[in-house]
């Protein structure tokens, strides 16, 4: 199957049925599995019933991604580097929380192709905080920070700040390969366990 | 917070993306059909056993048919928004109600295509009176209707399908049980890409038993395949109480025949006498 390509989403718009299917079957899956870990993460799916849940929401997602004549997807540029199942993948996690916030299970009730948020999707802005984020992940970072010791401190920042390679960090730390790839399981789940006790998704 | 801080916050922020989109990524690929689901690391998806089969089962591949209803959602939504200027496609039921029409005549090239949902028995469905109307044949364009979309019913659980109901794809009418709030939406599926259907119009026989043509809370959208995407706004539906059973009329062929349906006897014509036609959308409220 060929690539999804600008032009493809343009003969989609255009009425192209085959392009459709193919941006269907692309897509949605990806729609689908943002939606299912957005909803569990959020709390919001416990039980079986999720399931159509998570389809619904797809449906909605989906087609808002075409509203307005296609705006939120014509505004992914392949030039910016993002790939488009991620571009559509954030746009779908954003829609998610967008709907647990405002506790409908409909996506429509903000624009879904507000321009503003498309510049900064399309844009491949992956590490740009929004406001709530970085508060969220800075009251992260302050529940965290005590968990790690000096030790944890300062592999964190070699590993993930820094983002050196282990042969570094086994220099500056004196420390084994085995014991910094454990070092780094920690930190992650630390993070994660944190995260999740806070409920962010 | 220190420029320091900053720094791991970022990173922090780095590094929960990079964890959220390899899961999402895994998922995907469930969803996508493209791996198994018993085929992850311990650890690449949610740790705790229970939210991780949670995850998988929601991302369990969907069937042909889902996606080939969200494909026709999408196109009779394209498509409405082209037309949207020209005012054809996008049925707009407060529109068709300050519409008198009367011309009866007119009604039988509109049934052409025309399919309908009963509330009466099956015997009323084929009763004739079609050659004196002067009604083409309906059946040379098939329907299949499909469920796309059902409220949870308040009394717990999926909606509840009744007489086979639930693809559609039987002539037997597919009846759901509903709470009073929610969406329904239903797709119709011409068995002829790009059947004769530009437009459509829908009738509602309540509780009191008439048929009238329906109003703001159900939307009709027509694709250019001639899928018709029928929803209704449950909460808005002034017929939708507790204990009703309502049947819903869609008739579907050329803009302008249907654009003169009336609101009054004509309606009644459409769903007693229509050759051809099927009974579909039947639901009963909580």
């Amino acid at each position: 199957m060929e690539d999804i390509t600008p032009e493809t989403i343009r003969r989609a718009l255009a009425g192209d049925r085959s392009s459709l299917d193919h941006l269907v079957a692309t897509l949605s899956p990806a729609i689908q599995a943002e939606v299912a870990r957005s909803l569990v993460r959020g709390g919001a799916v416990r039980g079986r019933d999720g399931r159509q849940e998570v389809l619904d929401a797809t449906q909605e997602i989906f087609c808002a991604l075409f509203a307005n004549e296609g705006r939120a997807l014509l505004a992914w540029d392949p030039e910016k580097g993002r790939k488009l199942v991620s571009f559509v993948r954030l746009i779908a996690k954003r829609k998610v929380i967008s709907m647990l916030r405002s506790h409908t299970k409909s996506p429509w009730t903000d624009d879904p192709t507000e321009s503003e948020k498309l510049d900064v999707i399309a844009g491949g802005a992956r590490d740009d905080l929004h406001h709530e984020e970085r508060d969220a992940v800075s009251t992260l970072w302050s529940r965290l920070k005590p968990h790690l010791g000096d030790r944890g401190v300062l592999l964190f920042q070699l590993l993930f700040v820094e983002e050196r390679d282990v042969e570094h960090v086994m220099e500056r730390t004196q420390m084994s390969r085995d014991a910094i790839y454990a070092w780094r399981s920690r930190l992650r789940k630390q993070a994660r366990n944190i995260g999740q006790e806070m409920g962010l998704r | 917070m220190s420029e320091r801080d900053d720094k791991f916050v970022a990173a922090l922020h780095g590094m929960r993306s990079a964890d959220q989109e390899a899961e999402s990524e895994l998922l995907r690929q469930v969803a996508a059909g493209e791996r198994a689901a018993d085929s992850f690391e311990p650890d690449a998806v949610d740790e705790d056993p229970e939210t991780q089969a949670l995850l998988l089962e929601l991302s369990a591949p969907v069937s042909g048919d889902f996606r080939a209803s969200l494909a026709d959602r999408v196109e009779a939504q394209l498509h409405a928004e082209r037309d949207a200027g020209a005012k054809t496609n996008v049925v707009s039921m407060g529109a068709f109600r300050r519409r008198r029409a009367g011309v009866v005549a007119t009604l039988a090239v509109a049934a052409a295509a025309a399919f309908m949902v009963m509330r009466a028995p099956p015997t009323d469905d084929d009763a004739g009176g079609g050659d004196a109307l002067g009604l083409v044949d309906g059946a040379a364009v098939g329907y299949t209707l499909e469920v796309t979309k059902t409220p949870r019913s308040s009394r717990g659980g999926d909606p509840e399908p009744a007489e086979g109901a639930g693809s559609g794809t039987k002539e037997d009418p597919v009846t759901l049980q509903v709470p009073t709030s929610g969406e329904v939406e239903w797709i119709l599926r011409p068995d002829k890409v790009g059947a004769a259907a530009v437009d459509a119009k829908v009738f509602v026989r309540g509780p009191g038993g008439g048929l009238t043509p329906a109003g703001d809370e159900i939307t009709v959208v027509v694709a250019k395949t001639g899928a018709v995407r029928v929803s209704l706004r449950l909460d808005e539906a002034p017929y939708v109480r507790a204990g009703a059973q309502v049947d819903v009329v869609v008739v579907v062929g050329d803009a302008e025949a249907i654009s003169d349906i009336g609101d009054d006897a004509g309606v009644e014509v459409i769903g007693v006498k229509a050759p051809g036609a099927k009974r579909f959308i039947r639901f009963s409220v909580d």
